[in-house]
């Protein structure tokens, strides 16, 4: 009598392991990895992990694409630095890129140049299992200027896809040239519908829409958000960065973490900051990673890939330095539940909901957030 | 005081149980210990025998797990003396031991120690190489060479060699 045999026992134990062991240990034999890969075992392992997740910080993991049409690399992290592998997104997907992230999540879109924009998916990055969603067709609308995911398992078990579109410019008016008319439609996944939310609104042609950081109930684009309780869309205060934005360039990006939303300007020569203590602030620069620690003001280099054979080949397109996106995200184990599981979910959640009221802080809390990271990006 | 029982001359006698292990040891467990383990419970209603013998279950095994249903089945004790018991129990047991404890926990169907021990498996089983879990749990490699160097490329992701340890 072994246990190496007993799926019952098996999945007991394995149900404890973080997602990376399970992954590994796909690998012992073939009824391990029929086992691992199952759908009865992956759902246990979410329901089993949701629950412990609301008391523990899952392990954060990074993802890294180096231009438009590389490949992407998951970042490891140990004590003697950080390396690069590639990640493989599932076969079925064709050449996917990542639109949107949020809480482990992901928004993909698989190239297809000849047809406009007509669907998207949502990926789970650890389980590779991927759902099909069609785009609403609006007939005034027509053009999608961007898609953004909101998903927060602390809160909910249901995403919500965020879709900006546009009316297509019909007129050279001075005025069409520099803004358009949008409209924004979000998804929920808990009905499966798309529904057009709050008034249409201008917004200039150089704005995008992609890459929108999901945080306290709402989305945040480089200047404006949406709020997706009120369904409005606002403007941001302006960030007034230190140093001499005249005359050095520098890159300003929103980063969502722990619960607070960051500005990071980011200047090629110099360190930015963030004003969270014990915390620390991943970068890309060129050619590298570097890690940055608030408390003890020091960078640290996590990798160099300057000498790697894929940056190699892409070096004299200088313009690839800065298209490095970098994708923060906490990797959970999430995909489309089934109506048990959701209650299942949803009960274990009940307790921990009754103390999340920040989100009538709403937008406050986004004003002192954003100055207190302007006070805080003083750092050297 | 001694409830009354329809039964009458049964019940003083129901108050324990002896169990023995596959090489021969008995132990004499109280029934309300007995009982936290569902298939000892079965037993108990189905026969009046008092003597359960267990034949895939060593002496030093049973042992522990009786150790535990004592202190669960102990009216006396908190919950929070309860979860320290437990911790207590299954740190720095070999996992040698793990293994016979949790099989024992199968076949006794006792959850609680069973989701114990399970998680304590988990522990020491998170950070190690595949080759130490083949080892472990006594499996032989079924993959082709090819086969598992395609497994590893297309999760490479989740391998950091320089992490994990074999021993």
């Amino acid at each position: 009598m072994t246990i190496a045999y007993n799926d019952d026992l098996l999945t007991e134990i394995l149900i404890w392991l973080p997602e990376k062991s399970l992954i590994r240990f796909k690998l012992v034999c073939k009824r391990w990895f029929s086992l691992i890969s199952s759908h009865y075992f992956s759902h246990r392992h979410i329901l089993h992990h949701h629950h412990r997740h609301s008391r523990s910080k899952p392990e954060p993991s990074l993802l890294l694409r180096l231009s438009e049409a590389s490949d992407y690399f998951y970042l490891q992290f140990s004590k003697d630095g950080g390396k690069l592998v590639p990640y493989h997104f599932s076969p079925t997907l064709i050449e996917p890129t990542i639109l949107s992230f949020s809480n482990g999540l992901f928004l993909l879109q698989c190239r297809n140049v000849e047809k406009p924009l007509e669907e998207c998916h949502i990926y789970n990055p650890i389980t590779k299992q991927s759902r099909k969603i069609l785009l609403n067709t609006n007939e005034r609308y027509r053009c999608v200027m961007g898609l953004n995911l909101a998903f927060d398992p602390s809160k909910s078990p249901h995403y919500k896809i965020i879709c900006v579109r546009a009316i297509k410019r019909r007129s050279s008016r001075a005025l069409w040239c520099r803004e358009r008319l949008c409209q924004i439609e979000v998804y929920e996944s808990e009905t499966g519908t798309w529904k057009i939310c709050g008034e249409p609104f201008w917004a200039p042609t150089d704005v995008d829409f992609n890459h929108g950081i999901y945080w306290k109930n709402g989305i945040h684009w480089d200047g404006d958000f949406f709020d997706l309780q009120d369904n409005f869309v606002g403007k941001h205060p302006e960030i007034v960065v230190p140093g001499d934005t005249r005359t050095e360039n520098y890159y300003g990006n929103y980063v969502e973490s722990y619960g607070y939303l960051h500005y990071i300007a980011h200047f090629p020569e110099k360190k930015s900051g963030e004003s969270e203590e014990d915390s620390m602030l991943v970068l890309h620069e060129p050619g590298k990673v570097m890690a940055y620690k608030f408390q003890e003001k020091s960078g640290k280099e996590i990798i160099d890939f300057r000498e790697e054979a894929f940056y190699q080949e892409r070096c004299h397109v200088r313009c690839y330095f800065f298209d490095i996106s970098v994708l923060l995200l906490l990797i959970n184990q999430l995909e489309p539940l089934t109506e048990q599981q959701l209650l299942a979910i949803n009960n274990l959640q009940q307790s921990s909901q009754q103390a999340e009221d920040a989100l009538s802080q709403g937008m406050e809390a986004l004003q002192q957030s954003l100055a207190e990271t302007v006070a805080g990006s003083l750092g050297p | 005081m001694v409830t009354t029982d329809e039964k009458g001359p049964l019940t003083a006698k129901k108050k324990s149980v002896i169990i023995r292990s596959c090489d021969g040891d008995e132990f004499l467990v109280s029934e309300s210990a007995a009982v936290l383990s569902t298939s000892l419970k079965k037993i108990l209603e189905e026969k009046e025998d008092r003597l359960i013998h267990l034949s895939d279950i060593d002496n030093k095994t049973l042992a522990m797990v009786i150790a535990y249903l004592s202190t669960h089945a102990d009216d006396g004790l908190s919950d929070d003396l309860k979860r320290s018991f437990d911790q207590e129990f299954v740190s720095g047991k070999e996992f040698d031991v793990l293994k016979y404890l949790v099989l024992a926990t199968d076949t006794l169907q006792v959850t609680c120690l069973c989701y114990t021990v399970a998680k304590k498996m988990a522990d020491i089983m998170k950070n190690k190489l595949v080759e130490w879990v083949r080892r472990e749990f006594d499996i032989q490699n079924d993959y082709t060479p090819e086969a598992e160097a395609e497994i590893r490329r297309l999760d490479a992701w989740a391998w950091d060699d320089r992490q994990l340890e074999d021993d």
